[in-house]
């Protein structure tokens, strides 16, 4: 697998990690905000990642 | 010695040949030159043996431009792919001989049906090869990455196919960005199969910097596809290290590279379609995520109000309930204060009391009444008979009155 999907893979894989604890564990309140703030930050970062494609240079210019 | 002149002994051939063959036969053979000029087709055409490979035969033939046409208009797109270098083929000829020019096939029609069939054996023979290599699937179980941003493509630089392709990934409805590389292969003719498979080769050199790849072609003849068909490409699009997507514009009939790959769809839009369908199931996916995490999160925290709540009420009224305690305490309390200051009080009275009687009791006056009298001596009381001589004066004072009286007789006890 590619370098750039693991990191859409690692976001997916914390992702459930987060929901598979809240639906498990019991959290305090206060991680449980810390966990929101960051399911909302993976979220958001592959949607701007899918928005955002990296050129890859040396791809671009090698014939 | 008798003897031809060249001239005479061609056209005696050829009058034998006419004689012998007045009409059109049909021939098998194999093209391995097709040549255009001028709107004519001239083919070499050769037999190789069976055994090994060997040439053993050779013609000329050509298609002349008008039979060209006709032959167009009724088999269609499929005439230009089976007049082909290497293609095996069956056609109508008139045998010609000129004596300038030498021995030479017209071509007046062409067998599409046996092109077609050789195609079909051609076709299963490589699928049952690959089968039993067990490659058929193998492209097919390698795992899709979550998001198709990097692509590899394998097309024509002038095919309408690529740029349809890319168009729509660059123009898509959501926003979806994509790094796309060319990976420029001839879509027909022979050449395809070489290119393909050295690109295949530079692909898997690189491919931890693509999610993919796609083969796209737009829509033409059946018979253009044969190069998908072929072993070699489609054993290397089996071991390819990348999930492959094949939209090569075939209407009805698959080819075996659309068998090995892992996604096969009809066309380039649809390849295209595809990809942004995968990326809008992820992004939905997320979304979803996102939503299940809000509401367990919404969920927990309304349970901890609630609890919250019912522990604030619990000691609400635990407190009340101690401070009833208290109160009751309190009150039982005042209640028995005033019994108990007042059995104070009824002891203090009585020790007054008893005290009041003692000193009543102690009152001389009193003692005087029950018949107890004083005596003194020259105004001092006297208490013991020691103190009095016989004769003296003394003075008895009785609870009315005092008597003075003189001591006669003094008796002491023991």
């Amino acid at each position: 697998m590619s370098k750039k999907n693991l990191s859409y893979e690692k976001a997916v894989e914390e992702l459930q990690q987060i929901l598979q604890a809240l639906q498990e564990e019991e959290i305090s309140i206060d991680e449980l905000s810390g966990k929101i703030k960051r399911a909302s930050e993976l979220i958001q970062w592959c949607q701007e990642k899918l928005r955002t494609a990296e050129e890859d240079l040396d791809e671009l210019f090698d014939v | 010695m008798d003897s031809y002149s060249l001239f005479e002994l061609n056209e005696y051939v050829k009058r034998v040949l006419g004689l012998n063959f007045p009409d059109p036969i049909w021939v098998r053979a194999e093209i391995s030159q097709a040549r255009d000029s001028k709107g004519h087709l001239y083919l070499s055409l050769l037999e190789k043996s069976e055994q090994d490979d060997a040439v053993i035969a050779q013609a000329d033939a050509v298609v002349w431009a008008s039979t060209l046409r006709k032959l167009i208009r009724l088999y269609g797109k499929n005439v230009h792919a089976i007049l082909q270098d290497g293609m095996e083929v069956q056609l109508e000829v008139s045998l010609q001989f000129h004596e300038r020019y030498g021995f030479k096939l017209i071509v007046e029609d062409v067998d599409t049906a046996y092109a077609v069939g050789k195609l079909e054996q051609q076709k299963q023979q490589t699928l049952e090869a690959l089968a039993q290599q067990k490659l058929l699937d193998k492209n097919g179980q390698l795992p899709l990455p979550p998001v198709l941003q990097r692509i590899a493509v394998l097309s024509s630089p002038q095919a309408a196919g690529w740029h349809d392709f890319r168009q729509q990934l660059l123009d898509n409805p959501y926003g979806f960005d994509f790094f796309l590389k060319l990976f420029p292969i001839s879509v027909q003719g022979l050449q395809v199969e070489k290119e393909a498979l050295a690109q295949l080769m530079r692909l898997n050199a690189r491919n931890e910097k693509y999610d993919c790849a796609v083969i796209i072609r737009g829509g033409g003849a059946r018979l253009d596809l044969i190069a998908f068909d072929r072993l070699s490409v489609c054993e290397a699009i089996a071991n390819c290290t990348l999930p492959i997507i094949t939209g090569i514009g075939h209407e009805v009939d698959e080819t075996v590279a659309d068998r090995v790959a892992h996604t096969s769809v009809k066309t380039p839009t649809a390849a295209a379609e595809r990809i942004l369908t995968h990326n809008l199931h992820f992004e939905s996916q997320l979304i979803q995520w996102g939503q299940q995490v809000q509401h367990i999160a919404r969920q927990q925290l309304e349970d901890q109000r609630f609890f919250l709540e019912r522990s604030r009420e619990s000691i609400r009224l635990q407190s009340k309930q101690l401070l009833r305690n208290d109160q009751a305490k309190l009150e039982k309390f005042s209640d028995l204060l005033p019994l108990y200051t007042r059995g104070q009080l009824q002891k203090a009275q009585n020790q007054l009391q008893g005290i009041q009687q003692q000193i009543e009791l102690l009152d001389p006056q009193k003692v005087l009444a029950r018949g107890y009298t004083l005596t003194s001596q020259d105004g001092k009381i006297v208490r013991s008979v020691q103190d009095l001589k016989e004769g003296a004066s003394i003075k008895t004072i009785f609870q009315d009155g005092s008597v003075e009286s003189t001591v006669d007789k003094k008796e002491t006890d023991e």
